[in-house]
């Protein structure tokens, strides 16, 4: 069978019979899913059940890229899943050039099944794809196995995906770390870490075919405009452009976007500057595979003073705005606790908001030295937190405790400190505002895979000026974005997650859904279509995103979850942010999930997707999985 | 300004390592067939630690043109780091690079003959 885009080819690799087998992908599954998110939930959820726990060897670990990659459209996304700790998906998309590397060398997927005895390390140079020893990378920071690994192949331009001590000590939701910092997939690392596979190693050298290049290259050129700076209708292109997210500092300060001191303000005085930033840290761009933004990636460096020589790449990362969480103001501590993430493939949600509840607790007198090994773990303490950093990777003391995660952390300490976590089905938030921003408060609520912000980024309303007459939206687009008012929240929700879900699956990246990309789905289709050769129309294309997520749902309910579990921290819930006199969400939720479940067409009750739905997105089968286990009537 | 004369200048300091112009240089010198690091005349040279990107050339500008008379590496290129011109504009964009970025420190990622000044006119003291 002729390929376009899809290099046809699956790697299935046994870890513990050390057996790597190719495959050939189904074209009927290709249809469905595209490719990279969507494709892997096809995979996962026909072959991890509810009956397998994530730590069982039967549990598995899926890289996908999809058609698009390898193309300039691509960005090097790369879409990881597994059976998360928690069980929900443990879904992460990471940058880069990995997943580019990985179709030049002839592959759209790997799935990794059972466990490795001893460290394996996976290596892939077009067709020789070989699992070897890896003794001696096991215990390294990703940062020295990926150059252990270039010196040992003699593979300048050889891409890595590693873990790092927090995969391998299995911190709850350790991510997997690429060359040049970018990582994703959290709970992904933990999960490779439990099979012992310490790195994927790439190197391709073959083609990714078009369908019909000279329609392929029109449309990229028409891509390329929508980011033009002298035509942009698109605010945030500009900034983007030259700043990444460090330009929303002040709109976040101004507008309590902040959750500084683990969300109990949402104003942070000593806010950092980001020209500071620019000017004292920033060297030069560096991004992903063929991303069009020329500074959205930056390396930085600490040339001077405190943690001189510390250096990185660096995308969304916004510093300065995760600083405020634990009260630091200071360029160099989170530069270094950057650092020492990346090094590690520790999630730095997961540390920055449980060292936060631990800071709260702290102060609370919930916790005091003697739970925390004699730190004063209090907000605004920079060397503690990095120490607390530290014992978390290494899983030592207090650090054992918050590396469980800080719903686990906070059932340990008790005392009524499970009222402080932030967190969603388990896994901390990200720094997304929540109670001035209802879309977004709705849209992380009811993520299939914990909060996740790639999966209906951007929020933001697109410039009207920017909007067609002649085109209908499935939202107003006025009413949708007031950002304190549930109306219409259901039905923009469920518009984000489902055009992203295409978006993820192409794959590409969601920060490219700028101005008319955000709401007009022709142009990634002609895209889609030139690079396949497929021939599906915009409706037909939308009903693959809400396929995909509703596969998604499908895949969580069997594992138990339910409306319940789409839920907010109490702290959104329940308290104020008083400086902007700002309320809690309260029942707002409640009446924003009926509406998402109902223009879903799931159940209001459970959010469980009803049989008609499943059936007209072509899910019978999986409505007849549902029905056999009881969860259909 | 005589086609003839002109090259490919690169200020590696401003690249990005994209690699949009390799993966478009394979697109045009494999006839639109796909996309083949491989294929092209164009190769980036990082080395994967983020400190050094060089777009390596084998070149002379022989492929088709955009309707700006731009290659297509050019025309791909994000940053501004890659251009295709003769020696004296090379000076004066280099020229006023420097300047610029003394004033804006965003400078160090982008360059004016790509993204002009976009908040202000320079000052004549500053030109
Ligand atoms: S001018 Fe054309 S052939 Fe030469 S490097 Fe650039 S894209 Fe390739
Ligand atoms: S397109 Fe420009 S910035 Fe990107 S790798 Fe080539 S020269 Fe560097």
């Amino acid at each position: 069978m002729t390929w376009h885009g899809w290099t046809g080819t699956i790697l299935r690799v046994d870890l513990a019979a050390g057996k790597v087998t190719k495959e050939e992908l189904s074209r009927t599954m290709t249809r469905d899913f595209i490719g990279c998110r969507g494709l892997n939930t096809a995979y996962l959820y026909s072959e991890v059940g509810p009956e397998i726990g994530p730590f069982d060897p039967e549990n598995k670990l899926i890289f996908g890229a999809g058609p698009l990659e390898g193309t300039p459209i691509g960005m090097g996304r790369v879409s990881i899943l597994t059976k998360h700790p928690n069980r929900f998906l443990g879904e992460g998309g990471a940058g880069g050039h990995w997943a580019a590397e990985l179709k030049f060398a002839g592959y759209d997927v790997i799935i990794l099944e059972n466990k490795a005895a001893s460290p394996v390390w996976l290596l892939i140079v077009d067709d020789q794809v070989e699992l070897l020893d890896a003794a001696w990378l096991w215990g390294k920071d990703t940062k020295e196995k990926h150059k252990l690994i270039r010196a040992k192949t003699g593979i300048s331009g050889i891409h890595v995906a590693s873990i790092g001590p927090a995969g391998e000590n299995l911190v709850a939701n350790a991510k997997v770390q690429f060359t040049l910092d970018h990582s994703g997939g959290k709970g992904c690392g933990t999960i490779m870490g439990d099979k012992k596979l310490a790195a994927i190693a790439v190197k391709g050298s073959g083609i990714v075919s078009l369908a019909d290049g000279t329609r392929f290259l029109e449309t990229y050129r028409k891509f390329r405009q929508t980011f033009d700076l002298k035509s942009t209708k698109d605010l945030f292109v500009p900034s983007w452009s030259f700043n990444s997210a460090n330009m929303l500092l002040e709109l976040f300060n101004e507008n309590g976007w902040v959750h500084a001191h683990n969300g109990q303000r949402g104003f942070f005085e000593p806010m950092l500057n980001d020209v500071e930033y620019l000017d004292r840290y920033v060297v030069r761009p560096e991004s992903s595979f063929c991303c069009p933004f020329p500074a959205c990636g930056r390396r930085y460096e600490i040339k001077e003073g405190l943690f001189a020589g510390t250096g990185g790449d660096e995308r969304e990362v916004g510093f300065a705005q995760a600083a405020p969480i634990v009260g630091i103001a200071s360029y160099p501590h989170v530069i270094k606790f950057r650092d020492m993430c990346n090094r590690a493939g520790l999630d730095e949600d997961q540390a920055m908001y449980s060292i936060a509840w631990a800071m709260e607790c702290y102060e609370r007198g919930i916790i005091s030295r003697k739970d925390t090994d004699g730190l004063e773990l209090r907000f605004g303490k920079a060397d503690e937190f990095l120490t607390m950093t530290e014992r978390i990777i290494q899983r030592k003391g207090f650090g054992d405790v918050l590396a469980k995660g800080v719903d686990e952390a906070a059932r340990l300490v008790g005392r009524g400190s499970e009222r402080y976590t932030l967190s969603i089905k388990g896994k901390e938030i990200e720094r997304m505002p929540q109670r001035n921003g209802y879309q977004m408060a709705l849209a992380l609520a009811v993520c299939e895979c914990g909060p996740d912000h790639t999966r209906w980024y951007p929020p933001y309303p697109p410039n009207p000026k920017s909007i067609p007459s002649d085109m209908e939206l499935p939202f107003d687009p006025y009413s949708a974005f007031q950002t304190r008012s549930v109306e219409d929240k259901g039905r923009l929700v469920k518009w984000l997650y489902d055009s992203r879900a295409i978006v993820e699956s192409l794959p590409s990246c969601v920060y490219m859904i700028r101005g008319l990309l955000g709401i007009d789905m022709s142009l990634w289709l002609d895209l889609y279509n030139s690079c396949t050769g497929e021939e599906g129309d915009v409706q037909e294309f939308l009903k693959i995103g809400t396929r995909i997520v509703n596969l998604e749902r499908a895949y969580i309910v069997r594992e138990g979850f339910r409306r319940e579990h789409d839920t907010l921290p109490r702290r959104m819930l329940e308290d104020p942010i008083v400086e902007h006199g700002i309320p809690p969400i309260g029942e707002n939720l409640s009446v924003m999930l009926d509406q998402y479940y109902e223009i879903r067409g799931w159940d209001q009750k459970t959010a469980i997707p009803k049989e008609e739905t499943l059936r007209n997105l072509g899910l019978q089968i999986v409505a007849d999985d549902l029905k056999q286990r009881g969860l259909l009537a | 300004m005589d086609s003839d004369s002109k090259v490919f200048v690169v200020s590696s300091d401003l690249c990005s390592g994209c690699r949009n112009c390799e993966i478009w240089c394979g697109f045009i010198t494999g006839k639109r067939r796909g996309f083949a690091p491989d294929a092209g005349h164009i190769h980036l040279h990082s080395d994967m630690e983020g400190k050094l990107n060089i777009p390596e050339l084998d070149c002379s500008g022989i492929c088709e043109r955009n309707e700006v008379g731009e290659p297509i590496c050019v025309e791909m290129c994000p940053t501004g780091c890659l251009i295709f011109t003769n020696r004296e504009d090379f000076e004066r964009k280099r020229t006023s690079w420097e300047k610029a970025r003394r004033v804006q420190p965003v400078f160090k990622l982008i360059v004016p003959w790509k993204y002009p000044y976009p908040w202000r006119e320079l000052r004549k003291e500053e030109l």
